[in-house]
């Protein structure tokens, strides 16, 4: 058991509408990923922990964390 | 495009964003013990696979990582995931001594499916990218498909032009839910997740591309 969880990619965001002129958006949401070596927003669950969402800025090169916030409160 | 681990920043290059993430698979070798297996195995209930070496290390693995990541190395969770996976399969592998382990990059589809397609961009092909290690969808490995040996085979002509990956400010019906078209039986279906693959229809078409 970890204590935290990833939980993906923190830089998209869900279309609101389920209507077909949104597909393209949803395409974005669902499939399409900067996938930066580098600096990378992200998504954290404390799952055996308090249970919060965090956006935690982590470099994918290095694995160092430079910035967590909450999910609320961020982007 | 055949390059395993870097698939997103070399199509950055040509314009392109590809529905890839980069992840971490660990593999695992043991010192060399007698004939034990002669096949590769796979375990039902979890993530394990293991398969014996030319000089009979057993090789083995699970579970990727499971967050992205371009560091060439491991964590200790899937360590003891796949350890538990190997001692409830096969408990005579906790007899054995480790020689050593590494992580290798995968580029991973987002729904583990592999990917062979064109791109918006012409001669560019992506072929294959990313599937689950443990997952019967396995990609063909770069150089096995039809649509990446265009020269041995000339009859063949390429796919429809439709695709799933964009090009930045291109036309959205550039983008497709076509998935998988040549993945069918008959293509040799291949050895691991090893990523993906490709193949140029031209020889330089990056650097012929126009600004």
């Amino acid at each position: 058991m970890e204590e935290f969880t990833y939980r993906g990619d923190a830089t998209v965001t869900r279309p609101e509408s389920l209507d077909a002129s949104a597909t393209d958006a949803w395409v974005d949401y669902v499939y399409l990923r900067d996938n930066p070596a580098g600096p990378h927003k992200e998504h954290w669950h404390h799952s055996a922990g308090c249970h919060a969402w965090l956006v935690v800025t982590r470099d994918t090169r290095t694995h160092e964390i430079l910035a967590v916030e909450f999910a609320r409160e961020g982007s | 495009m055949s390059v395993a681990g870097s698939s997103s920043r070399v199509a950055e290059m040509a314009g392109l964003r590809l529905p890839i993430e980069a992840h971490v698979l660990q593999a695992f070798v043991t010192e060399g013990i007698k004939p034990l297996l002669d096949t590769v195995i796979t375990f039902g209930a979890g993530h394990f696979y293991c398969s014996q070496s030319d000089k009979g290390g057993l090789v083995f693995g699970g579970d990727i990582d499971g967050y992205n990541t371009y560091a060439q190395r491991g964590n200790l969770p899937v360590v003891e995931d796949v350890a538990e996976g190997g001692m409830a399969l096969m408990p005579v592998i906790g007899r054995l001594r480790l020689l050593r382990s590494w992580g290798g990059l995968l580029d991973m589809s987002m729904d583990g499916s592999p990917i062979i397609d064109v791109t918006p961009v012409e001669g560019l092909y992506l072929t294959p990218a990313g599937a689950m290690a443990a997952s019967r969808r396995r990609p063909p490995p770069a150089g096995a498909s039809p649509i990446s040996s265009p020269r041995a085979n000339p009859t063949l002509t390429p796919p429809p032009t439709v695709s799933i990956v964009s090009r930045k400010g291109a036309s959205s019906t550039k983008r497709a839910w076509a998935r998988n078209r040549t993945c069918t039986e008959g293509t040799p279906c291949g050895s691991n997740a090893l990523i993906a693959v490709s193949a140029l229809w031209k020889s330089s078409p990056i650097a012929a591309m126009p600004p």
